[in-house]
């Protein structure tokens, strides 16, 4: 939003003089900053909370018996439930990158703005995938405060344990910081989308409500 | 449909030592308000949540409207309206946006029902869920049953909070709206005079185990406790009685028919029957019920209900 109201203010007119290639570039790199870096964050917290806030949350508020009496399959409410969350991730990188087109266009008319479209993709898996796990995680653990605390600690172990055994062993192992560097094909020429780390996170993702529908079928009230 | 709503044969749930449900065999009449009582813990809402697929049998035979509950659970839940024990729902929503939630799920769901339901039962539509009182919850949970026009309705400790002109109410909706068109009420309830009011057939569950399955009508008019005095009297004497206790130098027997002829012949062995007298539900219920050690067996839903085993 600061960065909105701050870009905002940087029409053409306000462009320092001479300002060519290189000003629109600049920001460009600003607005993907942004959006991978406080955007990100953003995400995993919504993808958080989100996740805890569905099937598993029915559990806490003693009502999954009156759910699980309405006439429809165990499988449709974890489906349902795992489509609403993605779409309000989606809907929330949308808009973020959105806003960002929006303004960018009407700044730099950078032939690269585009691009920035696609950081929706990322962004938006990396949002799926922590609302996935944290969905199946309190599911699994029938608590809400359970689902979030060991959520949090696999992400964090997923992030830092890449790290580590590069730092060990210079072994690269995937992870999903890995992701955000997709954004650098959104500014720079010549870089390759990573389709495949991406399409592996997606699948990723879906595994989890799969397995969450595995789980829930079997549950017994 | 076959002529019963609901069936169970020699059904289990055992969770780890504890055995909530130990070879039940229950038979619920379609077109029947059944009355299901037992004492806290007894395997109610255990059975209950079998018969809506919630939990898996540990063994045995269920059949609900002719249905598997595991295999066909969808279709049951279709043609089933539920109040649960807990009487949870969502905490943020009003009565009236837990009603449109509902209605969603189901085809057959009537509108008119709903209104003229809440308008008698005199719900507060807009006040969110968790700021009502106890009855207010309740009077709204069995809307959400009772406007789905189920051909069965599992109804788990209904009143809880009402007061007697609800109650009143409720049972006059179950006989008018309900029994008059032929659908099955399968009433759990510790509210014994309520269900005695209302009940044609009771069922009484006692660690897991049917002890009694009867028309409340044989109950009335058939049943009897039996007081005798005597030295080495028989703790049970016939299957057609269905417990037996001692209590300060007397004996007590419940007999389910020819109480006169069992009297007689309690008496060729030396007894001095000292009264035969007719029994009400909540008497029943605590004779065969209340003994720790009891010598009770019942009836098992054999003997009065006359039906053939399932299987």
């Amino acid at each position: 939003m600061a960065l909105t109201v701050f870009t905002s203010r940087m029409t053409p007119a306000g462009a320092p003089q001479g300002a060519g290639p290189g000003y629109a570039r600049a920001v460009l790199d600003l607005w993907r900053l942004a959006l991978v870096g406080p955007g990100s964050l953003v995400l995993i917290f919504a993808g958080l909370t989100l996740g805890a806030s569905g099937v598993g949350e029915e559990y806490a508020q003693g009502t999954l018996d009156f759910l699980l009496t309405r006439p429809r399959s165990r499988k449709y409410f974890v489906w349902t439930d795992w489509l609403t969350g993605v779409g309000t991730l989606l809907l929330m990188v949308a808009l973020a990158v959105a806003l960002s087109l929006a303004n960018l266009a009407f700044i730099a008319r950078s032939a690269l703005t585009w691009r920035l479209l696609a950081t929706i993709i990322p962004l938006f898996v990396i949002g799926a995938v922590n609302y996935s796990l944290t969905s199946f995680v309190t599911t699994l653990t029938k608590n809400v405060s359970s689902g979030l605390t060991y959520s949090l600690g696999l992400i964090l172990a997923a992030a830092l344990l890449p790290v580590a055994v590069h730092a060990e062993w210079q072994v690269n192992l995937p992870s999903l910081a890995n992701l955000l560097e997709i954004s650098k094909w959104a500014t720079t020429p010549g870089v390759h989308f990573p389709a495949l780390a991406t399409l592996g996170w997606c699948l990723i993702a879906l595994a989890f409500p799969l397995v969450t529908q595995f789980f829930f079928e079997r549950v017994e009230l | 449909m076959s002529e019963m709503a609901i069936t169970t044969y020699e059904l289990r749930k055992h969770y780890s030592q504890l055995r909530a449900v130990d070879g039940l065999n229950l038979r619920v009449p379609g077109g029947s308000v059944y009355g299901f009582l037992g004492r806290n813990g007894a395997g109610k809402t255990s059975t209950i949540k079998m018969l809506l697929g919630l939990t898996r049998p540990t063994s045995g035979f269920v059949r609900v409207l002719d249905l598997d509950p595991l295999s066909d659970r969808v279709a049951i839940l279709e043609r089933t309206g539920y109040t649960s024990e807990s009487k949870r729902l969502y905490d943020w929503m009003t009565p009236a946006e837990l009603l449109r939630f509902t209605r969603s799920f189901y085809p057959f769901w009537s509108k008119q029902l709903e209104d003229r339901y809440v308008r008698r039962l005199e719900i507060p539509l807009r006040q969110p869920f968790k700021t009502l009182s106890l009855g207010n919850r309740t009077k709204v949970c069995l809307v959400l049953a009772l406007a789905q026009r189920a051909d069965l309705l599992i109804l788990d400790e209904p009143m809880p909070g009402l007061d007697p002109a609800v109650v009143d109410e409720l049972l006059r909706i179950l006989a008018e709206d309900h029994l008059a068109e032929g659908r099955t009420v399968f009433l759990s309830s510790h509210q014994l005079s309520e269900v005695e009011q209302i009940a044609d057939w009771v069922g009484i569950i006692e660690h897991g185990k049917l002890l009694l399955e009867a028309r409340l009508e044989d109950i009335k008019s058939e049943f009897r406790l039996v007081t005798a005095a005597g030295e080495n009297l028989p703790s049970f004497a016939r299957p057609e009685v269905l417990s037996s206790a001692q209590a300060e130098g007397f004996w007590k027997y419940v007999v389910a028919r020819d109480a006169e002829g069992f009297a007689a012949r309690l008496q060729q062995q030396g007894a001095v029957v000292t009264d035969v007298s007719s029994l009400n539900l909540r008497q029943i219920f605590l004779e065969l019920t209340r003994k720790e050690e009891p010598c009770t067996h019942g009836n098992g839903g054999e003997e009065i209900a006359g039906v053939p085993s399932p299987v």
